[in-house]
């Protein structure tokens, strides 16, 4: 088999050489319908929604390269993260949890944000990631939840914390989530994102939100890590992709 | 392709545009059946295309990169859409406004429905390699597989439209020369 565009039957054998050759016939016949549509029209409206139009803000930053727009995500997420831990104050313990175990969950952190991060801006030219894709979001959405119930975390201590560390600590992390949540958005090129990009975004959001979490307190309450720190990626994932999906459905509606 | 990466060129943009959408235009109807969805597909390939142009690596071939946004386009559309995609290449259901009529003999239609019974993996190197004209290194990069994984898909496809074909008795009628 060659490489080049059949101009010989392709499906021929001895017996079938006719019906080969009428398949070649119906395509030749076909693309030369084709070649006859014009097009012009539909230049004019894509020409309106890109080359004729004023860029916005929202327009230079999804038509940067991939990298940049990557590389802006990533510094959001660990700038709004590091920016609310001067914010609201370091924890003041951060000594006994031991180097190794502080250095394991920020690699992780990270590592889980930027790959979050980057498969959420995966362009569409890239081969599509299909299955890859939520298996991604599970890691990252589970990630949080496994760093705050592993035992290491949490050495040899148990507890319960007030109600209203729930809310400093979830009002904290959203205010780190959200925004790179929107940015994201922002930066994504699709007319309207797909799930997977939405969970993604808000999963590697949620990662910073739960690395501010880390830094800021000192809870050992599995019940308060998991609300307030580990469940935020998954929350606002869930309540992002119901606001995108309710805009692009009334959206829809009012278009026709 | 350079000048219009780095500065958004009309020009070229309506150049690409004028060389590319026809084949989309063809592509998308043959996948969708419907010239308004085919067509609302192009505009959100070229959306696409012009918001990705940055990306776009200098010297390397613009057929395949612009194709492997249709493709995935047409991934997108056929997964919101939740149904499998289909190829309703049927003149009943898939009527070409500039068609001769006598087009759509019983031999197209027996192969447009063989088509139709292809895994999609395999429809769509089809529609690439055999109706697009690409080349199957472009074929692979178009679909984001290798070169030989394409050739066993494409290999496989010709198979079974060749079974398909050799028992349907649309396809006798024709060997025979019958014309109904």
């Amino acid at each position: 088999m060659s490489d080049r565009r059949p101009t010989e039957p392709r499906l021929s054998s001895t017996s079938t050489d006719d019906r080969s050759e009428a398949l070649d016939a119906m395509i030749r016949a076909d693309r030369d319908t084709i070649d006859q549509v014009s097009t012009a029209h539909l230049f004019d409206a894509v020409a309106r929604e890109t080359v004729d139009r004023e860029a916005g803000v929202r327009d230079r930053l999804r038509e940067l390269a991939t990298p940049a727009r990557i590389g802006i995500a990533v510094v959001a997420a660990i700038g709004f993260g590091a920016g609310m831990v001067s914010v609201f104050g370091m924890r003041q313990d951060l000594d006994t949890l031991g180097f190794i175990w502080l250095s394991t969950v920020h690699l992780l952190v990270i590592a889980g944000s930027v790959l979050g991060l980057s498969l959420a801006l995966r362009p569409t030219h890239r081969p599509p990631l299909n299955g890859l894709s939520w298996m991604a979001v599970g890691f990252i959405l589970a990630l949080p939840i496994a760093l705050s119930l592993v035992p290491g975390i949490v050495p040899g201590m148990s507890g319960t914390v007030p109600s209203m560390a729930h809310l400093m600590c979830g009002s904290g992390g959203l205010l780190v989530a959200l925004p790179v949540t929107v940015l994201v958005l922002l930066l994504d090129r699709s007319r309207e994102p797909s799930a997977w990009r939405v969970m993604l975004a808000a999963g590697a959001a949620g990662l910073s939100a739960f690395g501010f979490g880390y830094w800021h307190c000192p809870s050992v309450d599995p019940t308060h890590l998991l609300v307030a720190h580990a469940g935020l990626g998954t929350g606002l994932g869930l309540v992002t992709l119901l606001v995108v999906r309710t805009v692009s459905f009334i959206r829809r509606r009012i278009g026709g | 392709m350079k000048a219009y990466a780095r500065g958004g060129d009309r020009g070229a943009f309506e150049l690409l545009f004028q060389r590319y959408a026809p084949r989309l235009l063809g592509l998308f109807r043959r996948s969708t059946g419907s010239d308004a969805l085919a067509q609302d597909l192009v505009q959100q390939t070229f959306l696409h295309v012009h918001r990705a142009r940055r990306d776009f690596r200098q010297g390397k071939p613009v057929r395949p990169w612009v194709f492997a946004i249709a493709m995935n386009v047409r991934r997108e559309h056929f997964r919101r859409a939740k149904r499998r995609p289909e190829t309703p290449l049927d003149g009943a259901r898939h009527p070409e406004p500039s068609q001769a009529p006598d087009a759509s003999t019983p031999t197209e239609r027996v192969v447009r429905r063989a088509l139709q019974q292809l895994p999609e993996a395999q429809r769509e190197v089809v529609l690439l390699h055999y109706y697009e004209g690409l080349s199957m290194q472009e074929v692979a990069q178009a679909v984001g597989a290798s070169r030989s994984a394409v050739k066993v898909r494409a290999h496989r496809a010709y198979k079974v439209l060749r079974e398909i074909l050799d028992g349907t008795p649309d396809g006798d009628a024709h060997r025979k020369g019958e014309t109904p």
